[in-house]
């Protein structure tokens, strides 16, 4: 049995805790899918608050001894969770960046290429800037010359 | 095959102006018939003014990635623009295209979906440190361990692969380190691959990004990346 004062506490803490998450949802601070993990793990210490006599069994069952430990392993055994799950949010956004800053790097090339295109076509007298090379298909077979890109680029730096 | 293959030259150059000059005559001398590319990562040297000056087709990424997210970045821009073959080359000027030729023959003559080029085979040329070296033979050993298949420079930055691994790799590739683990991942996709003998030089300026405790991360992270990645394929082969 948990003692009364750490109950009160413990459950002052848990809708401390609860308010916060509310707060931070509804500023839009934190996205309800990152949150699902923090109301999962209030949910569960609200039933052993609720419980405690299930949360004794369940530590007796487990062979922690002692009820202030089995609460410690409890709370740290879902801060590593927690801790996995940002760990695992951190590399899916490295990967979207890396894939992202290798588009943009790919986009600002071609741009830099059309834009020395264009340059080229305006200044050239037969023909207007609508017969630049069009937006979609692969760069090298824009190129009347189809000798790759670097040809492209090459005039762009001198244009 | 009727007509040529289209070729891309990637050459991932971080902070390299110093060598990549060189680099890029030398391409534009021996194989001027083949496309290149700079990927620039985001280098805070003077690479991206220098690409410009000289008409040297290249694309800046605007943070810096690492040489995966480079090399990547050029498998990127190859699958993007239907390339048939792409080849990788170190922006520091250790790699002698003059040996292009030799590795691009495997994938032309279709005996192999990756060549390797390999500086243990003749054993000419620079060859690095007997503790690289050391280092180089155990990742070897235990790639061989692992998939069964022998590779001599599993750090060997010279390769060249076909159309189907420049769309698996620009996919996905391995960050940090990613020679050998782009090995692994290409056996395990069922890539057949050809180590060809070349001669590299030591390289031209500057120093290796691996040294001191770096070395001793470098083979903790390498070893356990090629376990690792060999466990998540499971047992496809």
């Amino acid at each position: 049995m948990l003692p009364t004062k750490l109950m009160i506490t413990l459950g002052v803490a848990l809708t401390a805790y609860f308010i916060l998450i509310l707060i931070f949802l509804k500023q839009r601070a934190i996205e309800l899918r990152y949150t699902l993990l923090w109301i999962f793990s209030g949910i569960i210490m609200g039933i052993m608050l609720l419980f405690p006599h299930a949360f004794r069994a369940f530590i007796n069952l487990l062979g922690i001894t002692g009820t202030m430990n089995g609460l410690f392993i409890f709370f740290i055994g879902i801060l590593i969770m927690i801790c996995m799950s940002l760990t695992s949010i951190v590399s899916r956004q490295a990967n979207k960046l890396r894939t992202l800053t290798q588009e943009l790097a790919i986009l600002e090339k071609r741009i830099r290429e059309l834009e020395g295109a264009g340059i080229r076509t305006i200044s050239a007298p037969r023909s207007s800037p609508d017969t630049a090379p069009p937006i979609s298909g692969n760069t090298s077979q824009d190129l009347p010359d189809g000798s790759g890109p670097q040809t492209q680029t090459g005039h762009s730096a001198s244009a | 095959m009727d007509k040529r293959p289209k070729v891309l030259i990637i050459i991932p150059a971080y902070n390299e102006a110093e060598n990549l000059l060189q680099v890029i005559e030398n391409i534009r001398q021996h194989c001027p018939q083949w496309d290149h590319l700079v990927v620039n990562d985001g280098s805070t040297d003077d690479t991206e003014e220098l690409c410009s000056r000289h008409g040297i087709c290249a694309v800046h990424l605007p943070i810096n990635l690492g040489i995966g997210g480079a090399v990547q970045t050029g498998y990127r821009y190859a699958c993007k623009n239907g390339y048939d073959i792409a080849v990788q080359i170190d922006g520091d000027g250790q790699h002698d295209v003059s040996y292009l030729d030799k590795i691009l023959e495997p994938l032309l003559d279709q005996e192999a979906d990756i060549a390797i080029g390999s500086r243990f085979i003749s054993r000419e040329g620079f060859q690095s440190s007997f503790l690289r070296r050391t280092g180089i033979w155990s990742l070897s050993f235990l790639i061989r361990l692992c998939t069964g298949v022998r590779v001599y420079d599993v750090t060997s930055g010279f390769r060249a692969v076909d159309r189907r691994f420049i769309r698996i790799y620009a996919d996905q590739y391995p960050t940090d380190y990613p020679e050998p683990e782009a090995i692994i991942s290409a056996v395990m996709h069922g890539g057949r691959i050809r180590e060809v003998p070349v001669v590299m030089r030591e390289r031209g300026s500057g120093s290796s990004s691996i040294h001191g405790l770096r070395s001793a991360y470098y083979m903790i992270k390498v070893s356990l990346s090629i376990i690792i990645c060999r466990i998540t394929f499971g047992i496809r082969r």
